[in-house]
């Protein structure tokens, strides 16, 4: 094997916040060959992405950086002065960042970035080359591209003119940090390709930071598993997905299969909801019945109106859960905030409980609210940061009339209902983590005894090894309750661990709605196939590895 | 609170403009009753004296201890300004919230009148509104809250929109609580921050615009002792009695100087980005 081109040993980075310094990364020793992809994985806070930083020497005044060692190709990084590593970064080491927004200046064309970035680096520029190295990752249209504005373009395209930008610098190393997480799946599954493309035609060396452990076993040769700024493990991807050493990345593989794997004792639990139901008599009658909804968004001067949904019929069961699956854009999010009257539908029927409440001005809609709840896809935003969790569970249980004697031990119940304890009460918002602060919003939905919950994308912030936590919470409390849920998800893996059925939403129009193991056993519509074949599962391909 | 304290004494300029205020507000406040001389009492033996151990700022034409007068004047002046900000930030943010959380006609209507004030230059408008309203201490709280209350309904109606579709409003709704609770609950405690950083700023200002309108006779009428109306008559005796126009100055600047090193501290202590360099 050759000679390493990336190789880091004891590497320590600390914060200093006042007199107080953490340290994040406790000694981490990684090391890259050329023409390799290295993957790091690990959850957030593991100090994967502090790693990359350090390497490219991009982290805040504040941060502190030790090491025993920092080489790259054959040259010592420690004690090169920040003049010498910017003449390094950027032109022999690339890098590519989650968000490819943030990566461009929002007021210059694309073409300008392209000009700017390779006459500093000193390599042939020119509005032809530009074209050229666009067209190489696939950007279509590119002469057009070159001269349009960074908002004018969507994320998986600016994902793909910024690889464009790495490529034209023709680097020996690219950290790329979360590349595809902001990406759908379809696009996700062409920038990995690209990736691979990257590394044949350049022979560099990747070192590739992801969460998504599906993404690291089809892409890395090698992977690193981080937690808690220590590296736990270090070997092939096969080693360490097929045979995990450390207890760890065991967790992290087997909640990572055990999401992808179709719903388990789906049937059992199905023949048991329909006995419930003909126990109440009510199978026969939905809980919502939507007629032709069509929403738009009003135009302004600038933009002509925009039509997020068109056409939508469906019907929610009482006591089923309804995946609405679709890339961004696609209206789930819109379909799942009208039914809840946070939007109000241009025309059709929302007919809930006997009852049209798709035109209901706000005063007559107030009583019926609790009934409908959400849960949000961003944990840190669903609670008052001025508020401790408990004085949120009390205002939702003094809403549906709890007596103020019995609002702490309700509130105690609740925490303990969804997992946590009495103490974390008295916890704010941002001391909680991602999972805690997911449980305590379902506390509180279920706190106004709603007949149906809308949860948006409420898993996909969360850390794998909490994901499964939190959808058999929802799945238990669910059943619990016999509420309706509507389980809006752009991960495919997700929706199948846990919906009854799933409606597949494409360009807001529903393609097809029916039971999970139909839809996605025998998909009737095209787009739905595509996007199936996009989805690697984890299983999937360690199954085909082995 | 004892954390935010903490934090604020670790704050060098934070620390420095809180301990000018707090001296201030004693000079202000307690300084007349140790010193000698009212506001009022006139010595004719010594007219326009220079600073001595006696007098300390001098006297002036009428023979009072301009110390005495300065003080006497600040405590009207604090009070005043103090109560026009009070009255333009509970108004203001009131509006703003109201509109920012609305949006349509009520954010249309209430932000055009906002436009309308912030049309005229903050001193102009004051002149304007003691015109209109003729003088008395009341209608100069009246008219500084009125040349402040626009720049508390902007903050506040623009904060109110940035974070009307965060999911926890989002959910307060969800609850069926009525709009106003929410403005209530949910959104004032999350806009405070730089609300009270204007509020030290607008303090600062409606002192100046305050001590400005007495100075040109359209504040506080004497015999009311005010920093303007001080500052008025040191400007006729200048050539001979400098000491009492730039003393009574030099007091304003130093207050005003302790207020915006405390709105600078309150600023960067309130903001989590800032907060994390100190």
């Amino acid at each position: 094997m050759s000679q390493p081109i990336v190789s880091i040993r004891g590497l320590r980075v600390a914060f200093r916040s006042g007199s107080r310094e953490v340290e994040v990364l406790h000694g981490v020793d990684m090391s890259v060959n050329k023409g390799e992809i290295l993957g790091v994985i690990g959850e957030s806070g593991s100090g994967k992405t502090m790693t990359g930083l350090s390497l490219l020497r991009l982290l805040p005044d504040n941060a502190e950086v030790k090491a025993e060692e920092m080489r790259f190709d054959g040259m010592d990084l420690l004690p090169l002065s920040d003049t010498q590593f910017f003449d390094l970064r950027g032109v022999q080491m690339g890098m590519i960042f989650q968000d490819p927004v943030g990566s461009f200046n929002p007021s210059k064309r694309i073409g300008w970035h392209f000009e700017h970035v390779m006459r500093q680096a000193g390599v042939p520029h020119g509005r032809e080359r530009t074209i050229h190295l666009l067209e190489d990752v696939g950007v279509k249209r590119a002469a057009e591209t070159v001269d349009l504005y960074p908002h004018q373009l969507s994320g998986g395209m600016l994902q793909r003119a910024l690889i464009a930008m790495v490529l034209a610098l023709r680097p020996t190393l690219i950290v790329a940090d979360e590349p595809t997480t902001n990406l759908d799946k379809v696009v996700e599954a062409q920038i990995l390709e690209l990736f691979l493309e990257l590394r044949r035609k350049l022979n560099a060396a990747i070192i590739f930071v992801t969460h998504d452990m599906a993404v690291a076993a089809s892409l890395c040769e090698r992977i690193v598993v981080m937690k808690a700024g220590d590296v736990v493990e270090t070997g092939t991807a096969r080693e360490v997905f097929t045979a995990p050493k450390h207890s760890y990345t065991r967790r992290l593989v087997d909640t990572a299969i055990e999401l992808s794997s179709p719903k388990n004792g789906h049937a059992h639990r199905a023949s048991e909801r329909e006995t419930r139901a003909a126990a109440n008599g009510s199978a026969a009658e939905p809980l919502f019945r939507v007629r032709d909804l069509s929403v738009t968004f009003p135009g302004s001067r600038m933009r002509a109106a925009f039509t997020a949904l068109e056409g939508v019929n469906f019907e929610i069961r009482s006591g089923e859960i309804l995946g609405l699956v679709g890339e961004s854009g696609s209206g789930k999010t819109t379909l799942g905030r009208t039914l809840l009257r946070l939007y109000e539908p241009a025309t059709g029927e929302i007919i809930y409980r006997d009852r049209d409440i798709a035109h209901l001005p706000e005063r007559q809609l107030r009583p019926l609210r609790h009934e409908l709840q959400m849960v949000f896809q961003d944990p840190g935003g669903s609670f008052n940061p001025r508020k401790t969790m408990g004085a949120s569970l009390a205002e939702a249980l003094r809403v549906v009339g709890c007596p103020d004697a019995q609002v702490h031990d309700q509130t105690v119940a609740l925490l303990e209902r969804v997992g946590l304890t009495a103490t974390h009460a008295g916890r704010y918002a941002h001391e909680l983590s991602g999972g805690q602060l997911q449980r305590a919003a379902i506390a509180r939905a279920i706190a106004l005894k709603p007949s149906m919950i809308v949860a948006d994308e409420a898993v996909s912030k969360l850390d794998v090894s909490v994901r499964a936590g939190i959808l058999d919470l929802f799945e238990d409390i669910q059943a619990e309750t016999g509420m309706a849920m509507v389980f809006i998800t752009h991960d495919l893996d997700a929706a199948r661990f846990i919906c009854d059925r799933i409606a597949i939403l494409f360009h807001g129009k529903l393609l097809e709605i029916g039971p999970t193991e139909q839809v996605f056993d025998s998909p009737t519509h095209s787009y739905t196939r595509t996007l199936l074949a996009s989805q690697g599962s984890l299983a999937k391909l360690i199954g085909a590895s082995v | 609170m004892p954390r935010l304290l903490s934090g604020f004494l670790r704050h060098r300029t934070g620390a420095a403009g809180l301990f000018i205020t707090l001296f201030v507000l004693a000079a202000v406040f307690i300084g007349p009753s140790l010193l000698p001389f009212g506001p009022e009492d006139m010595d004719f033996m010594a007219t326009l004296a220079p600073p001595s151990l006696s007098h300390w700022f001098g006297t002036d034409s009428f023979g009072r201890d301009v110390l005495a007068r300065v003080l006497a004047g600040g405590q009207v002046s604090i009070f005043i300004s103090a109560a026009s900000v009070i009255l333009a930030t509970s108004v203001g943010c009131t509006m703003g919230i109201v509109a920012g959380y609305h949006g349509g006609w009520a954010d249309a209507s209430l932000m055009r009148i906002v436009d309308l004030l912030f049309a005229f230059p903050a001193f102009i408008l004051a002149m304007l509104l003691m015109v209109l309203f003729g003088f008395s201490t009341l209608n100069i709280v009246l008219a500084l809250a009125l040349v402040y209350l626009p720049i508390f309904a902007r903050i506040s109606r623009n904060t109110t929109m940035l974070i009307r579709e965060e999911p926890f409003v989002q959910a307060s709704r969800l609850m069926g609580r009525r709009p106003l609770a929410i403005m209530f609950t949910q959104i004032l405690p999350n806009i405070t921050a730089p609300i009270m950083v204007q509020a030290s700023v607008a303090l600062a200002f409606a002192i100046i615009l305050e001590a400005g309108l007495s100075f040109i006779g359209l504040g506080v009428q004497p015999p009311t002792p005010s920093l303007g109306g001080i500052m008025a008559d040191g400007r006729e005796y200048f050539g001979r009695a400098p000491w009492v126009l730039t003393l009574s100055g030099s007091a304003i600047a130093f207050a005003l100087l302790g207020i915006n090193l405390l709105g600078d501290g309150i600023r960067d202590m309130t903001d989590p980005r800032l907060k994390e360099r100190i």
